[in-house]
């Protein structure tokens, strides 16, 4: 603010600043330097001088008191804008409540430090100290002595920094409690959860450490970096009611860049889409910023990322209802792995994911899109999401009803009577509002039905008697022997012209009558009877040979004449011999 | 109702169904509810013995018992004194082919012919011999030697010429070479050449690539290629029933490979090829042939790639539109096996039970109620309604058995309820094949 003193001009700057800062669009016309001067005039002249008063220099409030006026004005007036509600008469009356604020809280004070002893003075502390005994040490965050009348002031105010807030809460050491208590607390949603900012806490005080070690290797510490930073720009700066301020804003804004830089690190791990500005706040000096201290701290935190605990289900309950459509990011790692064989794991990691949103508003939309999801893997699970689904709609402040698609009620459902069963689960469900009793339904929807065997005895005698009909007249074609070795018989004397009848031929031994045989295919059993009923193939080419025979044939015929009595063939043949059924032999000389 | 099952054949039951196959003999013993269809082929073997020709299409889903029909079908035809030959059908053989694929369909014909002592295949040389037979008597009651005497080197000259005039009298196309051939097996054999014998039967089995080759080999101008291959079979047929034989009957399974030739033209030409088969038998054009042809029911019916998609053999193959599934009409060229109900599959379980009691000469304790139990349990599994075969039931129910003999301490429930069920069908999708 321009020499301090509250004038629109500088305060409408400061503010357009501190926008972009958070990355708030602010309108490119003069329209809201407009409607700050506006609702400027229009106040009380007390109260005009009052702001005069306080934002004067130099003044009897600290200059940090100063900055948190500056910045509580900021905030009330965010909201406004940010909705389209900021108007002249509401920045009055947020310039109006801002003035009964501080009124309120000087009194306060002055009663507070009427009844306190003392106020502990503790030595500066140089931040290439690292303080190791982890005891809560107080410290004094202003650079320069600041005069007795201050430090009350100081004290009441350091209060809203972030190193006394959680100094206990995480055992923090004094120099890292000094670090955090470089700048005020940078208030947003996404801080205001608890696992968020604790995170981040532990983030920027691992760069910073880190950083540490980085300047260390280069003989330089991060407060000598600072102090070389500042020096660098307050040359020829000769106004020492200016200088001092300078110098604590500068360092104040390294040090919540680096803050912010950790933030939107965490944000992005856990997944927080939003994020914030992490540009230095003084145009001109970012590149030297960036030199000296961003670059290694990109570096720094990109390593360190992974050292980001977690979300706890407390943080994600909280940003899941911030942001409502985290969890399509998750959803959309956590389906493509989706088969038959992992469909229960994906179920249940659905269902944790469901969990967490339980405070989202798109709670219904998550089990809508699992239950389609699902269609193909399995379709129990699929149906399962569909009544949770119904289920978080009826809760939702909107009921939608939305309803399967055709076809995927086509691939979910067989046929009429599960897709009616599943209807009933589901009006049931709209009606008594009883999850777990609809899922257990739901369950039994795919059991298969057990089919169960009827037979009849009628049937079974009929086909039992059909059966036997049948095997009946297969028997009388597959082994009536008479009949077809009537037939063979003829084949038989055509096939060998020398045969003759059996009677004709001397038989010794005598075959029986069914079996008539020529010469030539008794001497050849005759033959085998002699040899232990094995030939040779050589020995059989040479029999048939010598009677101008077909060895194949000779066989054959012998074992055609004796089939129909044998129902099998009397001579086999090996590799390269035969053999002759001493059995089957016997049995056609009337021996069996 | 098994008094008649002999010991043998409840051993070859019980052991082949263990293994998952049909079983070579006492088949007839679990053809439970197949009557329509056993009196139907019985009756086609009947018109095909008294010199009529029949084409036969059995089209079943996996598991509707196809193969066992077939196998029933040729235990009979065999007994019956048919000429049986099996091939399938594989993407390398089929109907119609210009790069050899129809020839080697032809050569797995002739290796699988079979004859009531030659059961498993491999009969061509003794048929072929029986019939030298035949010819030699023929020729020495035409020359008035004695059949011995005929027989001599000096007279094959009046076989040989026998042997070329019966052949030319019972073929049409190629007989010429055919009885060349033939007289080159007899010669081989009177000469004591082996390798003239081992030539002569490499022609008649179609195994000759080259006419250069059969002709140094034994001085014929023809050989049996992809394009006469159907002429050799129709002589074969009319020279097996010249020896004495009932008739040829050609069974080929797996049609559905022909359904898979991605090239519509060639599909097309061996849908072709069994349309001609079909008019020849059914135009009287040949006797004594009987062609079953074994395939799925995408195979019959798909439009786009199926027998169907050819409007020739459409029309002639479609459904008798009077038929409804009480009214089966079993005359069709077509025969479609239904699935068997759970009724047939309990009596065939009973039957089956009959049957392992009478083989291992023990009585299992396993009442109806325990089939009934049995079948509920296994139709109840996961998957069930789209692969459970009567194979897989009828394999698990002997194994039950089986555990229950040899430990009769076993707690049958226990092991009912613990069966599990694989799905057997061929993996490979029909949807998925590329049309050139």
């Amino acid at each position: 603010m321009d020499g301090l003193t509250f004038t629109t001009q500088a305060f409408g700057q400061d503010w357009v600043a501190y926008l972009d800062d958070y990355g708030v669009p602010v309108p490119a016309n003069d329209w809201l330097q407009k409607t700050i001067t506006q609702a400027f005039e229009a106040m009380a002249p007390e109260e005009k001088a009052l702001l005069h008063q306080w934002f004067a220099f130099p003044s009897p409030q600290p200059v940090e008191v100063i900055r948190r006026l500056q910045e509580r004005l900021f905030d009330a007036m965010l909201e406004p804008l940010v909705t389209q509600r900021l108007s002249v008469f509401s920045t009055r009356e947020i310039f109006t409540g801002v003035i009964r604020f501080r009124k309120e809280q000087e009194l306060c004070f002055l009663e507070e430090q009427s009844s306190r002893e003392a106020v502990v003075d503790t030595p500066n502390t140089d931040d290439a100290i690292i303080d190791v005994s982890g005891e809560p040490v107080p410290i004094d965050f202003s650079t320069d002595n600041a005069p007795s009348g201050q430090a009350d002031g100081q004290a009441y105010d350091d209060n809203w920094k972030l190193g006394h807030q959680y100094q206990e809460k995480l055992g923090l050491n004094t120099q890292e409690t000094a670090w955090l208590n470089k700048f005020w607390n940078p208030c947003n949603a996404f801080l205001e959860v608890e696992g968020c900012c604790v995170q981040t806490i532990r983030l920027y005080l691992l760069c910073l450490k880190q950083l540490n070690k980085v300047f260390d290797k280069k003989g330089t510490t991060i407060a000598r970096q600072v102090k070389q930073f500042q020096d660098r720009y307050v040359q020829g700066n000769n106004n020492t009611y200016t200088l001092s301020y300078e110098r604590q804003n500068l360092e104040t804004h390294i040090y919540l860049t680096i803050f912010k830089r950790s933030e939107n690190t965490v944000r992005e791990v856990y997944r927080h889409k939003r994020k914030i500005s992490n540009d230095f706040n003084y145009p001109v000096f970012a590149n030297d910023f960036e030199q000296t201290f961003g670059s290694t701290v990109n570096e720094i935190l990109a390593g360190a990322a992974a050292t980001i605990a977690p979300a706890d289900d407390a943080t994600e309950l909280l940003l899941n209802e911030m942001n409502v459509t985290r969890w399509k990011t998750f959803f959309d790692e956590i389906i493509p792995v989706l088969n038959n064989s992992n469909a229960q794991q994906v179920a249940e990691q659905l269902d944790w994911l469901g969990a967490m949103n339980e405070k989202n508003p798109a709670l219904e939309n998550i089990y809508f899109e699992a239950s389609r999801a699902f269609v193909k893997a399995d379709k129990g699970i699929a149906i399962s999401f569909y009544l949770k689904y119904l289920y978080a709609d009826l809760h939702s402040e909107k009921i939608d009803n939305r309803q399967l698609t055709k076809s995927i009620q086509k691939s979910l459902f067989a046929d009429q009577e599960q897709l009616d069963a599943f209807e009933k689960i589901a009006n049931g469900l709209i009606a008594t509002r009883d999850l777990p009793a609809a899922l257990a339904a739901a369950v039994k929807i795919y059991e298969k039905k057990r089919k169960k065997i009827e037979l009849n005895e009628g049937d079974i005698a009929a086909v039992r008697s059909q059966s036997a009909e049948t095997v009946s007249r297969l028997n009388e074609i597959l082994q009536d022997e008479d009949e077809i070795a009537e037939g063979s018989s003829a084949i038989i004397t055509l096939q060998l012209g020398t045969a003759t009848p059996a009677a004709a031929v001397p038989q010794d031994p005598v075959f029986m009558a069914s079996v008539q045989l020529s010469m030539h295919q008794q001497e050849l059993l005759s033959l085998f009877k002699d040899h232990q009923y094995h030939l040779t193939t050589t020995q059989v080419t040479t029999y048939a040979k010598s009677r101008n025979l077909f060895r194949n044939q000779l066989v054959e015929s012998i074992n055609d004449c004796c089939y129909e009595e044998l129902d099998d063939n009397l001579i086999e043949e090996t590799e390269d011999r035969y053999e002759v059924n001493e059995f089957y032999y016997q049995k056609i000389i009337n021996l069996c | 109702m098994l008094g008649d099952i002999k010991p043998k054949e409840a051993t070859a039951v019980i052991n082949s169904l263990l293994g998952g196959v049909v079983p070579k003999i006492g088949v007839q013993h679990i053809a439970v509810g197949r009557t329509a269809e056993v009196n139907a082929f019985l009756s086609a073997l009947e018109d095909v013995k008294n010199g009529h020709s029949m084409v036969k299409f059995w089209i079943g889903d996996f598991g509707s018992g196809k193969s066992f029909m077939m196998h029933l079908l040729n235990t009979v035809a065999i007994k019956q004194k048919f000429v049986v030959a099996n091939a399938d059908f594989t993407p390398e053989n089929r109907l119609y082919a210009n790069d050899g694929k129809a020839v080697a369909l032809y050569t797995a014909i002739m290796d699988n012919i079979a004859i009531q002592t030659r059961p498993e295949g491999g009969a061509l040389a003794v048929l072929l011999e029986k019939w030298i037979e035949q010819a030699i008597a023929g020729a020495a009651q035409e020359s008035g030697l004695a059949p011995d005497v005929v027989r001599q080197p000096d007279h094959t000259d009046v076989i040989r010429r026998h042997i070329m005039r019966t052949i030319n009298n019972i073929t049409e196309v190629g007989g010429f070479d055919f009885g060349l051939v033939v007289t080159k097996y007899y010669e081989g054999y009177i000469q004591d050449d082996e390798q003239l014998r081992k030539n002569a039967l490499r022609w008649l089995k179609g195994e000759y690539s080259t006419k250069t080759e059969a002709r140094q080999d034994l001085g014929v101008r023809e050989i049996i290629d992809d394009q006469n291959f159907y002429d050799m079979l129709k002589n074969f047929c009319k020279l097996f029933v010249s020896i004495g034989y009932s008739g040829f009957m050609i069974n080929l399974d797996e049609a559905i490979n022909l359904y898979k030739i991605s090239t519509g033209a060639m599909r097309e030409k061996n849908y072709e090829k069994i349309l001609s088969i079909y008019n020849d038998c059914f135009q009287g054009k040949v006797a004594h042939l009987f062609v079953n042809i074994a395939g799925t029911q995408e195979f019959l019916e798909n439009e786009r790639r199926g027998l169907f998609s050819y409007q020739a053999l459409k029309s002639r193959l479609e459904t008798n539109k009077f038929e409804t599934a009480g009214v089966r009409d079993f005359a069709q060229p077509v025969l479609r096996l239904l699935p068997l109900s759970h009724t047939e599959i309990f009596v065939l379980l009973q039957n089956l039970k009959q049957i392992f009691d009478f083989n291992y000469k023990t009585s299992i304790p396993v009442d109806d109620n325990d089939i009934r139990l049995f079948m509920e349990e296994i139709f109840n599994k996961p998957g069930a309604s789209e692969f459970l075969t009567p194979r897989e039931v009828i394999r698990d129910f002997l194994h039950v058995l089986s555990i229950l003999r040899q430990h009769p301490e076993t707690d049958k429930r226990k092991l009912i309820n613990d069966i599990e069920i694989t799905d057997e069908r061929p993996q490979e999708s029909l949807k998925h094949i590329e049309e050139i």
